[in-house]
């Protein structure tokens, strides 16, 4: 027997490590009991279920939720029909199953009206996958576009004030992102680059900005922000609180893709001059393209940060994931579920940072990194 | 007859070490001038202020009648004319190698996708490689690599192509395959200037022999010449050296 020989082996090989084990496990055996018996005896999971509406979209008016459904499905569905097209590849079973199983499980404690939703967007990724490859090439350029259009007007019916929950968390992960990585590249290439000016300047703002806390960044973008805009606009924090994450993160990513750039060999820059490429044109063929690939597993690093880094904006009164899951405990009557909801909360961003670098690792080894 | 590489009292200085001393060279349309030398004599950097990846801080240099100084332009016209094999090929990691082949004639001499792909296959079949077209460069030998290298400057269709040392770097049973390759180019017709020390080679296809040592021109002429009878001291002692 393998497992016997591997415990006598290494967990009883003598008196001193026999008692190490027992005690081990003894502690374990207290603690874990207190904590099982809290989770399948005491702890009211219910209020979990019973607010996903307020922790997943927030203050969104519930007759209008079926847009950030319909968002979440064509989301799914274009990605499917891309990675499809690309890959090739068949959605593999566990994904049918899985969404199967999850379906079930889910089914008793969710609402009616959800479960139509719900299946639509458990459908939408294998889905999507089937038909990529059946759809000519030349017409996904346009479709990715449409729905993009269609994603970005969905939620515009609705005040951005109302925007929350965990959609909201989502928003300003992506929204960030968009805007932190071309001024992040903007920074890496100033701070590498030529000019003077432009590299005394990104060097100057990134270790500005890298020498101060997140919080007081997004606190004085909440102020500062709006007084840079005419005053009838009236900005809506999200906007404000997002241009200062944006700014934040860009430093860091310029970092990252700074340490890209340098390891880019001589080499490169003398083949790509000598081919009568002029500098911008080998920064933008030669030069980035390895930079970026070569930074690839930091960059979603640095994505993870900012998606997890998003439960700051509470502070400021948006109704993220963490200000709704705060909320609901203060709910008279789910009073005394702190623990229930914060676990969940921590699931949640758990999940999400676990997608990412599953995606991540499976992103790197589509490019073959480390094998050119 | 004017000539198409022009230098002229050329001095170059790494900070305070002078690497290039009154360098006069005149290279004709057509020729091929082998330049040896012990490492460290300049080979490399004499080659390289003819695309002006060094610059120089005294003389001058010109280039088809193009007049290398700060002029961006005139850089730029002539690296379009000057094609560039380096020792290391410094392909493009990233690209296959239709896409090394092609990315400058597309953006540099802005030729159609088509056009350029059809140019690309003609010297990849020229270099004997049509059929790794589709690779990247880390899936082939470094022979293969090389003569990729080579088909990408000539991509450009250059009046002029530098070597510098293409074969030190190749596993032995890979140099007479890029050698081959350059041959035929000589052949052609090609103006090149080819740092290497394969004494074969030179005796073969080169017009001229340079032998460099410490920033100067010591000696030069035609290859049984300077081969077989060199008239400096410090030639002999090098060819001594390497030579056996
Ligand atoms: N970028 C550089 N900075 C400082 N010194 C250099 C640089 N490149 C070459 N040198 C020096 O210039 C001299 C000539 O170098 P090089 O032209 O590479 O010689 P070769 O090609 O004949 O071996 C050497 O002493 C070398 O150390
Ligand atoms: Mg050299």
């Amino acid at each position: 027997m393998k497992a016997i020989s591997w415990v006598r082996k290494n967990l009883f090989n003598g008196v001193f490590n026999s008692a190490l084990t027992l005690a081990t496990l003894a502690l374990l055996y207290v603690s874990l009991k207190g904590i099982l018996y809290w989770a399948f005896h005491e702890a009211k999971w219910n209020v979990v279920p019973d607010n996903m509406r307020l922790l997943m979209v927030g203050p969104f008016p519930p007759e209008e939720v079926w847009r950030v459904w319909a968002m979440l499905v064509l989301t799914l569905l274009v990605s499917g029909l891309l990675y499809g097209s690309v890959a090739r590849v068949r959605p593999p079973s566990w994904m049918w199953i899985g969404a199967l199983v999850f379906y079930f499980l889910v089914w008793p404690v969710i609402f009616p009206s959800t479960r139509f939703w719900l299946a639509l967007a458990l459908l939408a990724l294998p889905v999507g996958m089937l038909l990529g490859p059946l759809i000519p090439r030349k017409w996904l350029t346009p479709i990715s576009l449409l729905a993009l259009a269609v994603i970005l007007l969905l939620p515009t019916a609705v005040n951005p004030n109302q925007w929350g929950g965990f959609f909201l968390t989502i928003l300003i992960t992506i929204g960030v992102s968009l805007m932190a990585f071309p001024f992040g590249l903007l920074l890496a290439l100033g701070r590498t680059g030529k000019l003077p000016v432009f590299r005394t300047l990104s060097i100057l703002y990134i270790e500005l900005i890298r020498g101060v806390p997140l919080v007081t960044v997004l606190f004085l973008s909440w102020i500062m922000v709006p007084l840079f805009v005419p005053e009838q606009w009236r900005l809506p924090d999200l906007i404000s609180v997002s241009i200062g994450f944006s700014m934040f993160a860009a430093a860091y990513l310029a970092e990252y893709v700074r340490g890209g750039i340098q390891g880019v060999p001589k080499g490169q820059y003398e083949a790509a001059w000598a081919l009568g490429l002029s500098g911008s044109q080998s920064a933008r063929y030669i030069i980035l393209p390895q930079a970026i690939r070569s930074v690839i597993p930091a960059l979603i690093g640095q994505e993870i940060a900012i998606f997890k880094d998003t439960s700051l904006v509470y502070i400021l009164g948006l109704f993220d994931l963490l200000y709704m899951a705060l909320t609901v405990t203060k709910n008279p009557k789910y009073l005394g579920t702190d623990r229930e909801v914060l676990l969940f909360v921590m699931f949640v961003y758990f999940a999400g940072a676990a997608l990412m670098s599953y995606a991540s690792r499976r992103l790197e080894r589509a490019m073959g990194l480390g094998t050119r | 007859m004017e000539a198409i590489i022009h230098m002229e009292n050329v001095n170059k200085w790494f900070g305070s070490l002078h690497v290039l001393k009154d360098i006069n060279l005149d290279v004709q349309k057509g020729e091929v001038v082998v330049v040896i030398g012990p490492s460290g004599s300049g080979k490399s950097t004499l080659i390289r202020t003819i695309n002006r990846l060094e610059e120089i801080q005294k003389g001058r240099i010109v280039v088809d009648g193009i007049e290398l100084n700060r002029d961006v332009r005139n850089i730029d016209a002539v690296r379009k004319e000057v094609g560039m094999v380096f020792q290391s090929f410094n392909l493009f990691p990233h690209m296959t190698v239709l896409e090394n082949i092609t990315l400058a004639p597309r953006i540099v001499r802005k030729w159609p996708r088509e056009k350029a792909e059809q140019i690309a296959m003609e010297l990849l079949e020229r270099v004997d490689i049509a059929d790794q077209a589709e690779k990247y460069p880390a899936q082939l030998s470094g022979g293969q690599q090389q003569r990729v290298a080579i088909a990408r400057a000539l991509a450009m269709q250059p009046k002029i192509m530098l070597f510098d040392e293409p074969t030190s770097a190749l596993d032995p049973e890979m140099v007479g395959e890029v050698l081959d390759a350059m041959k035929e180019l000589a052949r052609s017709g090609m103006t090149m200037l080819v740092v290497t020390h394969e004494m074969g080679f030179a005796r073969e296809v080169a017009d001229r022999v340079i032998f460099m040592d410490m920033g100067e021109i010591i000696e030069e002429g035609e290859p049984d010449q300077v081969f077989s009878n060199p008239r400096h001291e410090r030639t002999q002692a090098f060819l001594a050296r390497i030579l056996h």
